[in-house]
């Protein structure tokens, strides 16, 4: 038997030798890993899913032309929004324009149509035909508008026919409007490739990355800012969110750490006479250090694993519970559990350590 | 040339005077017994022979090394270098057999090695029993254990302390004859005990009494 088989064999006759307390610092370890395994699974997909929650709201971001350019360059505004990745929820340049129709002169916004319910969710939108283009609900009245029909509009010499297929409402200015194809528009409207200004929606919290573009893209005349309000009040809501779950989360740690520390406390107290027989046979304060770290690294391991998998699957029940949505494997989770169980179990052993360290070799001839 | 020289070791509790004043010489192959009533201070004096504690006063020197102004690690080192140690209370570890306890001793010293540590069970007569845990073993099997242990990285001195007061006559008398032939073979054994028959079958008794040798050699009754 070489040196490192009987250092495992002492490890563990160690564990072995009192069950009920290795049960108990396992047990401890197990919870605190389960609830960082939870929050950091939640922290990393929900999170996500939370913000997808929040972008329920419509659009937090705008590329505005920046001054004195009056319009924005269509193909900025999509470098933008392909610069989001998969955070991007939704994206529609907007191009606004006074037609004429029948005589009088109407507002005609060019968007994504297919975009249009993503970036403006407030909008109520009810299918009346098979055209794309969509009427607002007070314009429609004006129009005496029945079903599907054609309706001509014309800017400058240029002349249009376009399909309606729905009814729009919001409330506010858009129930004057006529929202048509965003290419149509700009032919119509003589601004190819140009949009009065871009929505995007985004998964909070926002990239900093998009910082960088705003400065890029800013020198060329595109100004990409978050809309104010919608996207601080998602971010102080998210704020709070992990505000809350972390501290929650650092109070179990610390209960935990706490709940081991005290039991090993125990154990080295109860084994006060063996640690000073291992002083006596010739053990230094390597050999009692490389033992009880030994144990707190073998219980950090085991605890920090079977915590991982009790709380992988209590988020997938979280997830689909609350946001109707599985949170995936990720590795990065498993190695944020192991690594906060293995920190705990060594620094909760470090105390009873020390008292180890402490006990006198001459115990082991004292009597009872 | 004495193996074991103490001069004026003295070794202070607060205000308890534990040894008092001990000199004593030990030369090498002997069979000593320490005697004394209880709170004499026999343990005391074992613990500072086999560098388990430091004397207050005095120097200790053994095997020409004086070991009083060695710090505690120092200390260890030695220990497990020239002492073997054998307690009334056996000590050995529940869950290992008799054979990795003896091992236990090497893995501190050295090196763990089966080999070596079943021929020390075999010397006390236990190579039938090496794979029993403590508690499968008779008291006087355990204490032969722990006896191997003590024997097991050659030590220059084997201390044992009241090794048979937890041992029925049967079981003393293997054990004690077991320290009479490791004696026979030049081995330095120093025995602490109550027992006056056990005593006298040392080569040399002290007497200890507050602390202090009292009539070395002579029987007080
Ligand atoms: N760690 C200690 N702290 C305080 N006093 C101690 C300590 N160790 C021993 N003593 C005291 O020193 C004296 C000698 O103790 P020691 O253990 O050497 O006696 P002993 O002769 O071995 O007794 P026994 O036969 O009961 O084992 C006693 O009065 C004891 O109370
Ligand atoms: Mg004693």
């Amino acid at each position: 038997m070489g040196k490192r088989a009987m250092y495992f064999k002492l490890l563990s006759a160690s564990l072995a030798n009192r069950r009920a307390r290795t049960a108990t610092i396992l047990a401890a370890i197990i919870i605190c890993a389960a609830v960082v395994s939870v929050v950091t699974s939640i922290y990393r997909d929900t999170g996500t899913q939370f913000g997808k929650e929040l972008r329920r709201y419509g659009a937090n971001m705008v590329a505005l032309p920046r001054p004195p350019a009056n319009f924005v360059d269509q193909s900025l505004a999509d470098k933008a929004a392909r610069s989001f990745g998969d955070r991007l929820v939704g994206y529609s340049p907007f191009l606004y324009g006074t037609v004429t129709l029948k005589d009088s002169e109407v507002v005609v916004v060019g968007v994504r149509l297919a975009q249009l319910e993503k970036v403006s969710p407030y909008l109520k939108i009810t299918r009346i035909g098979t055209g794309r283009t969509l009427v607002g609900r007070r314009l429609a009245e004006k129009l005496e508008l029945t079903g599907a029909e054609r309706l001509s509009l014309s800017f400058a010499e240029r002349k249009k026919v376009f399909n309606v297929g729905g009814i729009v409402e919001s409330g506010g200015v858009e129930d004057d409007q006529i929202f048509v194809d965003l290419r149509s528009a700009q032919e119509l409207l003589g601004r190819p490739q140009a949009a009065s200004l871009a929505y995007f929606s985004v998964l909070s919290p926002i990239p900093r990355r998009s910082a960088l573009i705003s400065n890029k893209a800013g020198n060329d005349h595109l100004q990409l800012e978050p809309i104010g309000r919608i996207a601080r009040s998602e971010r102080q809501v998210l704020d709070k969110v992990s505000a809350l779950i972390f501290s929650v989360a650092g109070m179990i740690l610390a209960t935990s750490a706490l709940a081991v520390a005290t039991t090993m406390m125990a154990v080295v107290i109860e084994r006060r006479r063996e640690v000073a027989l291992k002083k006596a046979l010739g053990a230094d304060d390597r050999g009692i250090i490389a033992e009880f770290a030994g144990e707190g690294l073998v219980l950090g391991l085991v605890g920090g694993s079977l915590g991982w998998l009790l709380g992988y699957l209590a988020a997938q029940w979280i997830g689909r519970a609350v946001f109707q949505a599985s949170v995936s494997f990720a590795a990065t989770t498993v190695l944020i559990t192991i690594g906060t169980s293995l920190a705990v179990a060594v620094i909760a052993m470090s105390v009873p350590v020390r008292l180890a360290l402490k006990i006198e070799p001459a115990l082991a001839l004292k009597g009872e | 040339m004495a193996l074991i020289k103490l001069d004026g070791v003295s070794k202070t509790y607060g205000a308890v005077n534990a040894l008092d004043n001990i000199t004593l010489a030990i030369d090498k192959g002997e069979l000593l017994a320490i005697m004394g009533p209880s709170g004499s201070g026999k343990t005391t004096l074992l613990n500072i022979i086999g560098c388990l504690d430091k004397a207050s006063r005095g120097s200790v020197i053994i095997d020409g090394a004086d070991i009083s102004p060695l710090s505690r690690a120092e200390l260890t080192k030695r220990r497990r270098e020239t002492i073997g140690l054998v307690f009334q209370q056996f000590h050995l570890i529940p869950h290992l057999t008799a054979v990795e306890n003896v091992m236990l001793a090497q893995y501190y010293h050295s090196l763990p090695e089966r080999t070596e540590a079943m021929e020390a069970l075999a010397r006390v007569g236990l190579e039938q029993r090496a794979d029993h845990l403590p508690s499968e073993l008779s008291g006087g099997e355990q204490q032969r254990t722990c006896v191997a242990r003590a024997l097991i990285n050659r030590p220059t001195v084997i201390l044992a302390d009241e090794p048979t007061g937890n041992l029925d006559e049967e079981n003393e008398e293997l054990v004690m004859g077991l320290f009479e032939e490791l004696h026979g073979e030049g081995h330095t054994i120093i025995l602490v005990t109550h027992d006056q028959e056990i005593g006298s079958r040392a080569g040399r008794q002290i007497r200890l009494a507050h602390g202090r040798t009292v009539a070395a050699g002579q029987h007080v009754s």
